[in-house]
């Protein structure tokens, strides 16, 4: 697919701020960083110290965005394959540079010519289309819900777990691994929650995924939306706090 | 050479401290007014205590490279003295200040000024080393990497053979001053910027760190 460069000139314009031009001035290539970086400590490639994914971007200011799919594929190979944006590096950092921050600007690059990895492309759309990054439809979860409700009822008789109860103090949210693989983890939560006494309530439909896939990928008005659900069910029923899990 | 030190230690003197001085506190002003324009309510979730310490933590040696890599932490702690100490407190530098302004402090023994200016030499070639013989910093170093490596370390070089004449002495203070000159001019404008920009760097970090109470690191 041909590269749409106005798109990505755009791109770059809008993710050239105040931190991305403080840190790329100031990086003294010093690898200090490697230390706090599983991918380096696992295979200490030069690939592999996180310094160097501030490379793909230096390079595209550098050109003004002048650049051919190659690079590109190089770019997303750097940004998607080689971190999980932890951000352990910038502990180890004597400036504090963080590379996360600016890994996920360089996705942004790469989100603006419809390079997303597939992977992550497949579960942002999931989320987008079913409200959860697995695509978990709202029956599954309402009935995974239960059943884990009942489990625990055998142990705790008066145990909860209500579905879109207004007024409640706190919306719990899920990972949606923990509903969909690991539903002991579902029956802990409900368990803790329980036993702490805590006024909370799920949500069914759109706003129960924790996790922010759009954010992950570089994708904000992918994360705004995603984000925003949240926040309007949490409004909705009125809650105090919204408990995110992960 | 008497002509090219006048000119060194005097206007270009001043238009260099000018530059540095002007070019440094527009670096931070910079960064605050893109940081606003960007989003004006950036500055409003700041953390002041957290920011500061972080620079503390990082201004000593109190942080976890220090305590993991305490051979690079040594080398940058010993390279920023051998830089800074020997400029701003050698009695031939004081008395310079003294004559140029009438302000004057208490200067360092000739000797410790010598030996740290020494150790700043020993620290800087560790750094160059560190560039070239660990293959994960080679793969990161670029030209300005060593061009602002060279540009400090030469006021160093001329002045510890200036002080110890080694060849025409009028020859070797005029380029020390002169080098000196040129660090300062440069320094805005290159990764020597993070005189002023490592502190908003870490106050940034001290402060998103703090958003998440996870230490200052």
């Amino acid at each position: 697919m041909p590269l749409d460069i106005p798109t990505l000139k755009k791109a770059l314009d809008s993710r050239n701020g105040a931190r991305m031009r403080l840190w790329l001035d100031i990086c003294a290539h010093c690898g200090l960083c490697a230390q706090g970086c599983h991918f380096y400590q696992s295979d200490p490639r030069p690939e592999h110290v996180p310094a160097y994914r501030l490379k793909p971007m230096a390079e595209l200011l550098r050109r003004k965005g002048e650049v051919d799919e190659a690079f590109m594929q190089w770019l997303v190979d750097t940004v998607y394959g080689t971190c999980t944006m932890c951000q352990r590096c910038s502990m180890f950092c004597p400036y504090g540079i963080s590379i996360a921050f600016m890994v996920r600007a360089t996705r942004a690059l790469a989100v603006s010519q419809g390079l997303t990895p597939p992977g992550l492309a497949s579960g942002l759309q999931n989320a987008l289309d079913a409200g959860n990054n697995l695509g978990i439809t709202d029956e599954e979860y309402r009935e995974t819900v239960e059943w884990q409700l009942e489990e625990l009822q055998a142990e705790m008789p008066e145990a909860v777990a209500p579905i879109d109860k207004k007024g409640a103090e706190v919306l719990v949210t899920f990972h949606p691994r923990d509903i969909k693989f690991y539903p002991q983890n579902l029956y802990n939560y409900l368990k803790l929650y329980n036993a702490a006494g805590l006024d909370f309530t799920l949500t069914g439909g759109m706003g129960w995924d924790s996790t922010n896939i759009g954010l992950f990928a570089g994708d904000d008005p992918a994360a705004a939306e995603l984000a925003g659900r949240m926040i309007a069910a949490g409004e909705n029923l009125g809650v105090r706090t919204v408990l995110s899990a992960e | 050479m008497l002509a090219l030190y006048d000119l060194a230690a005097g206007p270009l003197f001043a238009l260099a401290l000018a530059v540095f001085l002007v070019g440094m506190a527009w670096r931070v002003v910079r960064f605050l007014l893109l940081a606003r324009a960007a989003d004006p309510a950036a500055l409003r979730g700041f953390r002041p205590a957290w920011a500061l310490k972080s620079i503390l933590h990082w201004l000593l040696p109190a942080n976890i490279t220090a305590r993991e890599n305490a051979a690079a932490t040594a080398a940058g702690f010993v390279f920023h003295l051998g830089v800074l100490l020997p400029a701003l407190f050698l009695q031939a530098h004081v008395i310079l200040w003294d004559q140029a302004w009438g302000l004057s402090w208490r200067p360092l023994p000739d000797a410790a000024a010598d030996g740290l200016a020494w150790a700043g030499v020993a620290a800087g070639l560790f750094l160059a080393w560190r560039r070239i013989g660990l293959a994960h910093v080679r793969a990161l170093t670029g030209p300005q990497d060593w061009l602002v490596l060279g540009l400090t370390l030469l006021p160093l070089l001329t002045g510890l053979a200036a002080y110890r004449q080694w060849g025409d002495y009028d020859t070797l203070i005029a380029l020390h001053v002169l080098s000196a000159d040129i660090l300062l001019i440069a320094a805005p404008f290159t990764k020597l910027a993070h005189v002023t920009l490592f502190f908003v760097s870490r106050a940034v970090t001290g402060s998103d760190f703090g958003k998440r109470s996870v230490g200052a690191w």
